[in-house]
């Protein structure tokens, strides 16, 4: 019989600096994963991107065995960098810290589709405008 | 060793198109990252796929410190503006510690029997083989639990290196005192294997002091703590003898491609090559299949010869002479 899929953790994580300390640890530890393990495993496979956010989605099975893939970037990264700032608006509704069109905003839908819980193209893009707006970025045509 | 830190765990559960957002709002007060976690999911009859189904719980873990009534209120308003956008449930707070998840995986951490002679037992548990060399270990949060292919590689050639197996030079009681050197010792589980194997003493060395004192314990664990010393640093500490030999027949270094390349080194300075007695032979483990060859011709460029190519899964480990 098949081991069984028991859960799935995506961590937000910085590329080749996976430690035991949170997110990590507290994330992973209750689900009987070897933390050092999948610590190790992350920092080999995105070495040559250190300082990148990399998000790694674990799939954990019942066995307690456990595979990993690297995702894109959070859409959140890829706004920021599209709008030339270095962080969100601590207050999003009131105050707008840059711009985004929605050739952007398409773009990164489609580079993020596979990683998002859309049915289409269009939902995606929904969800990115979403990330944008709550960033404080404002979406122009 | 006690673990005693704090953290604020700070979670919310949301649907999938929120779950971006509010990771975005708490990852930029926690600058050490964010986990979405499924709250359930539907696996498949057939095979080891499946998918998440309903909300996702995001959490964050701000470290309880001076700093931690500040950055919590950060967080407080950074969600309260995200409520005025789109709209978001009470977020929870609750205070976990370390020890809680520091222990929690151990009770998956079984024996693993390596190569011909080796038997990776929990500290906790008995070993299920007395006729292999029993290596206890509690590794804390130390890298080399012996689960991973990098260190079980590892292991079979630091075995097949004192018993002089696989075209490699017998280590154990031979004429250049059968000293270990281990660089990135970790847990301390390669040098604890080595000493008792055979070898008559060892030397660990990690950047990490954690680990240097958790091999320590575990060196005192395996009965083993007179033969072996262990130090915070490199390279370039053991070769100025901060440790006490400057040289080994034997050394060792389980960590990762890109750092045994810069250990390596271009020949300008001294480095891990000079740390292997003429004839010794040094471990190199770490190394994914496609890294393998770069690794190879580094140490080639440094006067090591390759003996041994060892690989499981797409982990390879390499042991190599020095001329």
């Amino acid at each position: 019989m098949a081991k069984k899929l028991k859960a799935i953790v995506k961590l937000q994580i910085t590329a080749a600096k996976a430690n035991p300390a949170p997110p990590i640890g507290p994330a992973l530890a209750g689900h009987g994963i070897n933390l050092m393990a999948f610590c190790k495993e992350y920092n080999a496979r995105t070495s040559n991107r250190a300082g990148e956010i990399i998000p790694a989605e674990i799939s954990i099975f019942s066995d307690g065995s456990f595979t990993f893939i690297l995702k894109t970037p959070p859409a959140a990264e890829l706004l920021k960098k599209a709008a030339g700032v270095a962080k969100g608006s601590a207050t999003p509704n009131r105050e707008k810290v840059g711009k985004v069109n929605r050739k952007q905003i398409r773009e990164i839908a489609e580079l993020k589709m596979k990683d998002l819980n859309a049915v289409n193209i269009e939902g995606a893009v929904k969800q990115i405008e979403g990330t944008a707006i709550s960033l404080g970025l404002t979406v122009e045509d | 060793m006690k673990m005693d830190t704090s953290w604020l765990e700070i979670s919310l559960i949301v649907d999938g198109e929120r779950a971006e957002a509010v990771a975005e709002a708490l990852a930029r007060y926690i600058p050490n990252g964010v986990a979405i976690e499924t709250t359930a999911v539907t696996a498949n009859e057939d095979d080891e796929g499946g998918r998440a189904v309903g909300p996702l719980r995001v959490c964050g873990y701000l470290p309880v410190d001076d700093q931690l009534e500040q950055n919590r209120q950060k967080i407080v308003e950074a969600l309260w503006y995200l409520g005025r956008i789109t709209p978001m449930p009470e977020a929870q707070y609750r205070t976990v510690n370390e020890e809680d998840w520091a222990e929690a995986w151990k009770q998956h951490y079984h024996p693993i029997a390596i190569g011909q002679r080796l038997m990776i037992t929990p500290a906790w548990l008995e070993s299920p083989d007395p006729a292999r060399i029993s290596i206890r270990m509690d590794p804390g949060m130390a890298f080399g639990t012996g689960t991973h292919p990098t260190t079980q590689l590892c292991l079979e050639l630091v075995e097949a290196a004192v018993d002089g197996r696989e075209g490699l030079p017998a280590m154990a009681g031979g004429p250049s005192g059968a000293t270990v050197i281990d660089v990135g010792c970790g847990s301390g589980i390669l040098s604890v294997a080595a000493l008792k194997l055979g070898m008559k003493e060892a030397v660990g060395v990690d950047i990490d002091a954690r680990a240097a004192a958790i091999s320590l314990e575990n060196a005192q664990l395996n009965g083993v703590s007179e033969r072996y010393r262990a130090g915070a640093g490199s390279v370039t500490e053991a070769l100025r003898g901060d440790f006490g030999p400057r040289q080994a027949p034997l050394v060792l270094a389980n960590i990762l491609a890109p750092i045994l390349l810069r250990l390596l080194g271009d020949g300008s300075q001294s480095g891990l090559a000079e740390l292997v007695c003429p004839g010794g032979v040094l471990i190199l483990s770490g190394i994914l299949d496609y890294q393998a060859e770069e690794v190879v011709q580094a140490a080639a460029a440094r006067g090591l010869r390759l003996i041994v190519r060892k690989q499981i899964a797409d982990w390879v480990a390499l042991a190599v002479q020095r001329h």
